[in-house]
């Protein structure tokens, strides 16, 4: 070419239109692999075995634990910082374009941060008192079983059974009832309370 | 009314009297003075409207990032309600052919930006076949995401309730809960291999039996019926939610491939015609970063889905 990129932008007006440089594309999409493979490098060592195309590799495992997902998600935002910035061309841009970029993203983490606390936080509180569901939980187990402790044993009553004489026909049952003398006569076992 | 229109041919005696504009159409404005054929009457300048057009496409842009967004933290709450699932699930996904499309996506963001460069250098040539190239390259993500697809449904892995359960196994509906993950019996003989994991599920009791038999056939069978459907996955009730996840995002994910596809097949046929220069590319630039913004999803889906 015999107009050098720089040489173009300054003499024609054309403003600030970045020219994308061949070394640095390249560069990037190097990069971009580099961290592709050691994404998946990484991914497979964590897994301890290994099935490429029929053949099977076992070896042994690298246990990260529940620093998986950092790493991935740190190695894919660095891929993205590449494309972004090089091919996409937000480092040779305006400041508007990158606050679009990074605003919406920064909004994907609002939206992530308060759905998140909303799943993990679920059922955890009583909204009335702010309490948490567990300490109610405890203190209502606490009063049961003092509660139970003060309850005085069931007063069993036998029906039927001739203490006082014969019941009377119509006088109260043992459960209410006004026919007293079928109740009666019944003789059956009923615990009150 | 008739405008008159001049073409500027030199750029570079043009560039020091004058706007610059080398072999572009002019059109004598009411002021009396050229002005590029492209440039709208209420931007000042073509880098004014350059600009503009470029924060309106990252605008756009800022609405994909939430279209994918929001399935990226369902994503995220069904991976923390049920991280064992994820992690199960994840093995049932090609991580090779998953890379090589990692891989040929980057070619494809590569090519683009250098169709870019193409215009920018006025080199019509480099512009036509790196646009062509991307669409290859692209063409090539959907044929492998094709076999992927047609892979998984074949062995029953399908989305939400659809999703074939081993033979025996209890769904989430059988458990009080709301979602209905029918189990199925073809594949009872590949279940009763695992033997235990069938075993100890009360309600598999009868199934793991019947097909106690049928076990030993399917050993001898290797290629059979059952074939790729190893793993606990299958006895997992929820196994549905994953694979609901990963048809949804990748399957928009590749609805913006086909869409991008037309795109650069648009713009391939334009600048096959001659219709952008490093004066007036526009069209070039913000499909070019609506095909990156796809190649950055894409970043993100490959780790989530196929390695974690």
């Amino acid at each position: 070419m015999s107009h050098t990129p720089d040489g173009h932008t300054d003499d024609t007006g054309h403003g600030t239109h970045h020219i994308f440089d061949a070394k640095v594309l390249k560069q990037t999409f190097a990069v971009l692999v580099g961290l592709t493979f050691l994404t998946v490098i990484l991914a497979l060592w964590e897994r301890g075995h290994a099935d490429i195309f029929g053949l099977e590799f076992h070896f042994p495992a690298l246990h990260v634990g529940w620093l998986s997902v950092p790493i991935a998600l740190g190695i894919a935002a660095t891929k993205v910082y590449w494309v972004a910035s090089r091919f996409m061309g937000l480092k040779y841009e305006k400041s508007s374009n990158v606050l679009v970029f990074l605003g919406s993203s920064s909004f994907l983490l609002v939206f992530f941060f308060f759905t998140y606390l909303d799943f993990a936080y679920r059922d955890t509180f009583v909204p009335a008192t702010a309490v948490t569901s567990d300490a109610v939980g405890a203190a209502v187990s606490e009063s049961e079983a003092r509660e139970a402790e003060l309850t005085p044993p069931p007063f069993v009553e036998t029906t039927g059974a001739d203490l006082f004489g014969a019941p009377a026909a119509g006088a109260p049952a043992a459960d209410g009832a006004t026919d007293g003398a079928a109740d009666g006569a019944a003789a059956d076992t009923t615990a009150t309370p | 009314m008739a405008t008159p229109t001049v073409t500027v041919e030199d750029p570079h005696v043009a560039a020091h009297g004058g706007d610059g504009h080398h072999g572009e159409m002019m059109l004598v404005g009411y002021d009396g003075q050229l002005h590029p054929s492209r440039l709208q009457h209420h931007f000042v300048s073509s880098e004014q409207q350059f600009e503009a057009s470029k924060l309106g496409m990252w605008l756009f842009l800022a609405t994909e990032i939430l279209l994918f967004g929001a399935m990226f933290v369902a994503y995220g709450i069904f991976r923390m309600l049920y991280p064992e699932l994820y992690e199960q699930a994840s093995l049932q996904l090609d991580t090779v052919l998953g890379a090589a499309n990692t891989l040929v996506l980057l070619l494809s963001s590569l090519t683009m930006a250098w169709a870019i460069r193409g215009a920018q250098m006025d080199n019509r040539k480099v512009l036509f076949w790196n646009l062509i190239a991307t669409i290859a390259l692209a063409s090539a993500f959907l044929v492998v995401k094709y076999f992927e697809y047609g892979h998984k449904f074949d062995i029953g892995i399908l989305p939400g309730a659809n999703f074939e359960l081993d033979a025996g196994t209890a769904t989430v509906s059988e458990l009080g809960g709301a979602t209905a993950l029918k189990p199925i019996v073809d594949h009872s003989a590949a279940a009763a291999a695992d033997g235990h994991a069938t075993a100890t599920n009360p309600l598999a009791a009868d199934a793991a039996a019947g097909s106690e038999a049928a076990a030993g056939e399917h050993a001898a069978d290797d290629h059979g019926e059952g074939h790729g459907r190893e793993g606990e996955i299958f006895q997992n009730r929820r196994a549905g939610i994953f694979f609901a996840i990963y048809y949804m995002m990748t399957g928009v994910h590749a609805l913006h491939i086909l869409i991008g596809i037309i795109a650069i097949g648009i713009l391939a046929w334009k600048a096959s015609r001659g219709a952008y220069s490093s004066v007036w590319y526009t069209p070039v630039e913000n499909v070019g970063l609506y095909w990156h913004i796809v190649d950055i999803i894409w970043i993100f889906v490959f780790p989530l889905m196929y390695l974690i």
